[in-house]
């Protein structure tokens, strides 16, 4: 199933800023996050990454929430300074 | 010295009875830091009545670099005294309540309560859900704003939104900053916040109340992303 998976603020070269991955049936939140670390231009530390704010569709969601063809994931990186 | 024209290049962007109204709010500044200082200087530079300004901290050298009351003159000093004596330099109109203290979920209501607006520059998230809830408890909308390297984000939090329930949650640690702190990323999201201040005490509508921008200064993006 195709999952697009949009990244804001984090390092990330603009081109792939909005990335389609391609995962298995009955993939998770948390497996999508796993595809994104695979790519070589993220250079962010995992467990950083991982948390993350992520919205599946805009709403709210978890690690471990169910993905859907055609889901769309927003990534977050969580911003704290000020 | 006749100050009686100080207002008027404020005119035409805002009325005349909008600049009458901003001299009438009360506006608290929570954090007098990156973002803080820049959101103090713009509110008191633009004529908001009265600000409180808030931070328990001091200056530090690692501040020289993006803080714009910090100086090698105040290093060691109060950074919310320092926001006051500033304000007293630009404009005499501006009345200002330094709080020398860090918010705590004993203080934050009784801080907050009496003023219209309350303007997040805080710097860590257990912070921020202490600020939501007194917020949410006194009434009162928080303009948010964060920063982390290239990156910031700007919102308008009404009482009762989940912003910062989805921004942060509880439970959730305080994460360090990897990304730095550049000197130029803490005045454009400190304007941001400092524009959404402006309109919601004048009235005015904003595409952010719930909503969030995220702002990329590297591919210099601006996105509204509804999170609530």
């Amino acid at each position: 199933m195709d999952i697009l998976v949009k990244f804001y603020a984090v390092d990330i070269p603009v081109s792939l800023k909005s990335t389609k991955f391609d995962l298995p049936e009955g993939s998770v939140v948390e497996d999508a996050l796993d595809e994104c670390l695979k790519l070589p231009e993220i250079t962010i530390d995992e467990d950083y990454f991982k948390a993350s704010i992520v919205l599946k569709n805009g709403g709210r969601t978890h690690l471990k929430d169910a993905l859907s063809d055609g889901d769309v994931l927003s990534i977050l990186r969580t911003m704290e300074g000020g | 010295m006749d100050l009686s024209r100080r207002y008027d290049r404020n005119m035409n962007a805002l009325s005349p009875d909008e600049c009458a109204l901003l001299r009438e709010k009360r506006v608290c500044v929570v954090g007098c830091g990156g973002l803080g200082g820049y959101i103090i200087e713009i509110l008191a530079r633009i004529g908001v009545g009265h600000l409180t300004v808030v931070d328990g901290d001091v200056f530090d050298v690692t501040n020289l670099n993006r803080q714009l009351l910090c100086s090698e003159k105040v290093i060691g000093k109060s950074k919310a005294k320092r926001a006051k004596k500033h304000v007293a330099k630009i404009n005499s109109d501006v009345s200002v309540t330094a709080v020398s203290d860090f918010l705590t979920a004993e203080n934050c209501t009784d801080i907050v309560s009496g003023h219209d607006l309350v303007v997040d520059a805080l710097d860590n998230a257990s912070a921020r859900r202490i600020l939501a809830a007194g917020c949410a408890e006194a009434g009162i909308t928080v303009v948010h704003g964060a920063i982390g390297g290239w990156y910031g984000q700007v919102s308008v939090v009404p009482p009762g939104s989940a912003v910062f329930d989805v921004l942060y949650p509880e439970g959730k640690k305080d994460t360090p900053n990897p990304a730095g702190n550049p000197s130029f990323t803490p005045p454009v999201i400190a304007s941001l916040e400092a524009a959404e201040a402006v309109k919601y005490l004048c009235g005015r509508e904003s595409p952010l109340t719930g909503n969030l921008l995220v702002i990329d200064l590297k591919s210099m993006d601006f996105e509204i992303i509804d999170i609530a």
